[in-house]
């Protein structure tokens, strides 16, 4: 019991810790951001309680200090820096080590947490000397603290300080304010660093260009801030401007909180609420069929504005609301049920292929109508089963942005990471494994691509390089792109490397792209010093070969001294497939659906007039083709009449020659098993309707073989 | 390694000689099953198969002791057992010519054994016995996969 209580907490802890590590790395380029902060501090106190509740000592007491030092951000005495974004980093990352062991954790891990707080708290000592005064807490070294955590622990967790309010601010400046020298903007842009807020300016009453006096202000300002700091902070944005203006600061109260049916405000008891209506005149409003916004300017009852800033602040208090809503809105689910319920399902489709196969041997009317309502809801099941196993590829990315965080210092070279599609969904054991290639590509773009600060600024760049993350979906698949705007790939190095490394003969040339792929071969760098990132030629062959296996593609575009672009293409799933299923003599294949582009006929005779060209006409383009009965080794005769399916395979079209195209096919691909690791071409087996196995084509891999096969005939031949 | 040792074996007939392997490895005995060949595999595995909704493999222990094809038709069965495949267990299916029956015999250590003259790898045999008056030879199904999973290991 206490054990399932123990994977719930550390999931939980997990969670929050990976939430933390996002909330530190954008607190880097925020630091002023209150809510982060606060977000920040409330994720370490739930872990600090709940480790504590469940006899995580260490943890607590480490915590209990990582806590401490946010509480002076909270505060303000010890301000946000790179430094101590560093520290924190590195404890939250220490956290999630403490949280492989079990007490008594060994002495060496304690010492190492020990070693990180000395350092935390020496930041704390000289940038923070107010901090320390004040707060006995910090100085407490780890046994005493440990101390102070457990006996937090025992009680209930303590309500969090600073739970947000939301308040309604109205700001409107006499007419002279900018005569003060006062900053409009400034104060504005104070407000929304409160938290979250939305202003609306009112700009009625500004007049006629000729009669508009442009030192004067016309302008009112109301806005709507959620916000954790409390009404005397948004007082003390305003604090030298009290008698340059009229500030009214009211607290919204979210009904909505209190009773969640109740739903977000009416717009109509928001505008009594703030007295821009009387209660009659609106009741008299909403007698009328129109909508009550347009009714009410219509009536002059309210201004067009008031109307406009009445709607910002509902849409406001519905985005408050939907947040603390969509916490209830999922549930937690340990993923190797999920996996279960995917297997299931797949079974499911293996019977059903069955039941369809078996109907239509019976032919009778009754039954084959069940199995096609049947077919109809299994294909739903399985599409609704595979969206639960969806998850964002956001998920993966922060993980990212700490690679080329921690590894540009490495490097002494200024980087960031932009993320972009960050929503778009995959599979989950898809991302699982996307996230190493991912890592290479970044990594590779960081240590190859980005040049130091001083050289990028010689070249008219920025010193801080970009290299963007962006994901999204192009039918069945998603496409990656990592670019970077770095110096691009050396088209002479790799050509020179190439020849050195025998893959090219030396009077040999290659089309742009065939040469960029080479450095997807193994053991090929053409970095001049081995560093501990790369130079040693591991990683892009690494990259490719883990996207061959999960079916997908990879491409590079690159300019030289603009910069590289790595695309990826990925299929959304790998459990469950749309196929099409081939024939070749007795024997069936699947091709996944995802990449094939169409089927034509090609007679015997055709055949034969086309000699050793193996290469057909395909919509105005010439397409290698490959027969897969020779191939395979089939055995039979090859009928009258053969069928090619075009494919794509590395963004290039190829044929494969079947006997018979059957059709459509709900594949569910099992592995083939170790014994099998060595054959190439093929990815997968599925299971028939008459309960057969067929074996599942890898697109990619066939079209590589073909290509290699092919040169090699080519180079036999000359 | 003891002497010898006794227990409960499953008997088969391949290639004209008698086998025997352990019966706690053996899930079921498929008398048919529909084998799907596996193009460029490595010869001794001869396709996979259906097995409850699983794909295994199918190996062919004759190809793997350079004895030629197991000829598959009527009486040819298919025994699904778990062997170790480079530290993992694996459900393999394996063909047989036929299967005779579950016998409780004890079996020699190889060390005691006379030769029988057998093209067959020492290492693949944990020991012989007695039959109907025949000799039979225990098979140690591991020892036949494990220079494969090492040579894939490197």
């Amino acid at each position: 019991m206490i054990d399932k209580f123990k994977s719930a907490f550390k999931e939980e802890a997990f969670e929050l810790l990976s939430n933390l590590e996002d909330i530190f790395l954008e607190l880097e380029s925020h630091p002023l951001d209150l809510e982060l902060i606060n977000a920040a501090f409330r994720a370490i106190h739930t872990v600090k309680g709940s480790s504590g509740m469940f006899g995580y000592d260490t943890i607590s007491a480490f915590t209990h200090e990582v806590e401490t030092a946010l509480d002076h951000c909270r505060d303000g005495t010890l301000s946000v820096t790179t430094e101590l974004i560093g520290l924190t980093l590195k404890a939250r990352d220490h956290i999630r080590r403490l949280l492989d062991f079990e007490e008594p954790v060994p002495g060496e891990i304690i010492a190492e947490g020990e070693a990180l707080l000395a350092r935390l708290l020496a930041y704390i000592a000289k940038a923070g000397p107010e901090a320390m005064a004040s707060a006995p807490a910090a100085t407490a070294a780890t046994p005493n603290g440990k101390e102070a955590s457990a006996k937090k622990a025992g009680n209930a967790p303590a309500p969090v300080p600073g739970e947000s309010e939301t308040y309604r601010v109205r700001f409107r400046p006499k007419s002279g304010i900018f005569r003060d020298g006062t900053k409009v903007l400034n104060l504005l842009e104070e407000i929304s660093g409160l938290g979250q807020a939305e202003n609306y300016p009112d700009t009625s009453m500004i007049p006629e260009l000729d009669s508009l006096d442009p030192e004067s202000c016309y302008c009112t300002w109301d806005s709507v801030l959620t916000t954790t700091g409390g009404e005397n902070e948004i007082h003390d944005v305003f604090i030298f401007v009290a008698d340059q203006a009229e500030i009214g600061i009211e607290r919204i109260d979210i009904a909505s909180r209190i009773n969640p049916g109740a739903g977000t405000k009416r717009l109509g008891e928001i505008l009594v609420e703030r007295g821009a209506v009387s209660g009659e005149a609106l009741r008299e409003a909403l007698s009328s069929q129109k909508r009550l916004g347009e009714v009410l300017v219509e009536k002059h009852i309210v201004s067009k504005p008031q109307i406009e800033s009445a709607l910002m602040e509902q849409e406001h208090l519905k985005k408050v609301h939907e947040r603390g809503e969509g916490v209830a809105a999922t549930i937690r689910v340990a993923s190797d049920k999920l996996d279960a319920l995917v297997d299931l399902v797949g079974e499911l489709v293996t019977l059903q292929a069955r039941l369809q196969q078996t109907a239509l041997g019976l032919k009778d009317a009754a039954i084959s109508s069940i199995t096609e309502q049947f077919e109809r809801l299994i294909s739903q099941l399985r599409d609704n089963t595979m969206s639960i196993r969806m998850l964002p590829i956001g998920s993966t990315f922060n993980k990212f942005r700490r690679v080329v965080r921690d590894l540009s210092s490495e490097l002494g070279k200024e980087a960031e990471l932009v993320a972009e599609g960050a929503d778009t969904e995959l599979d989950k054991t898809v991302i699982e494994r996307l996230g190493d290639p991912l890592v290479h590509i970044i990594r590779n773009s960081l240590d190859h691509g980005i040049e130091l600060p001083e050289a990028r600024e010689k070249a008219g760049k920025s010193r801080m390089g970009t290299i963007k993350l962006a994901a999204k979906h192009s039918g069945a698949s998603v496409l990656i792109q990592v670019s970077d705007d770095g110096r691009g790939l050396d088209r002479d190095a790799i050509r020179n490397k190439a020849i050195e490394r025998g893959l090219l003969q030396p009077g040999q040339e290659l089309q742009d792209k065939e040469l960029y792929n080479l450095i997807f071969e193994p053991n090929f760098s053409t970095a001049k010093v081995i560093t501990t990132v790369s130079g040693r030629g591991v990683g892009m062959d690494v990259v490719k070969r883990e996207i061959d296996l999960l079916g997908g593609s990879v491409q590079l575009d690159t300019a030289r001294g603009k910069g590289m672009t790595v695309t990826l293409k990925i299929p959304l799933t790998l459990a469950i497939i749309d196929g099409l299923l081939v024939r070749i003599d007795r024997e069936f294949f699947v091709i996944p659906l995802s990449s094939v582009d169409g089927c034509i006929e090609m007679t015997k005779t055709e055949l034969s007039t086309r000699g050793e060209r193996r290469i057909i006409e395909y919509r105005g383009e010439l397409v290698p083709y490959v027969s897969l009965r020779k191939h395979f080794d089939s055995s039979g005769e090859e009928p009258g009449i053969e069928q090619i399916v075009i494919a794509t395979a590395h963004d290039a079209r190829v044929g494969f020659v079947v006997d018979q195209v059957v059709g459509d096919y709900q594949t569910v691909i099992k592995p083939l098993g170790r014994m099998f690791r060595d054959v190439e071409g093929i990815s997968g087996a599925t299971i028939l309707g008459d309960g057969t196995v067929a074996l599942v084509l890898d697109v990619n891999r066939l079209a590589s073989m073909v290509q290699r096969e092919a040169g090699r005939k080519l180079a036999a031949g000359a | 390694m003891e002497s010898e040792q006794s227990g409960r074996y499953l008997a088969f007939d391949l290639g004209g000689r008698l086998y025997a392997i352990e019966v706690e490895r053996v899930e079921v005995v498929l008398e048919s099953a529909a084998i799907t060949r596996v193009p460029r595999a490595q010869s001794h595995l001869r396709g996979v198969i259906n097995y409850r909704g699983a794909v295994i493999p199918v190996v062919d222990l004759r190809i793997r002791f350079g004895e030629g094809e197991t000829a598959t038709g009527e009486g040819t069965s298919i025994v699904v057992l778990q062997v170790s495949y480079g530290g993992e267990k694996v459900t393999i299916g394996m063909l047989a010519d036929s299967v005779r029956e579950v016998i409780d015999m004890q079996i020699d250590a190889i060390e005691d054994a006379p030769r029988i003259g057998s093209r067959i790898d020492d290492s693949l045999i944990s020991g012989v016995g007695e039959y109907n008056g025949d000799f039979i030879v225990l098979l140690d199904i591991d020892e036949a996969f494990k220079a494969e999973a090492s040579a894939e290991a490197r």
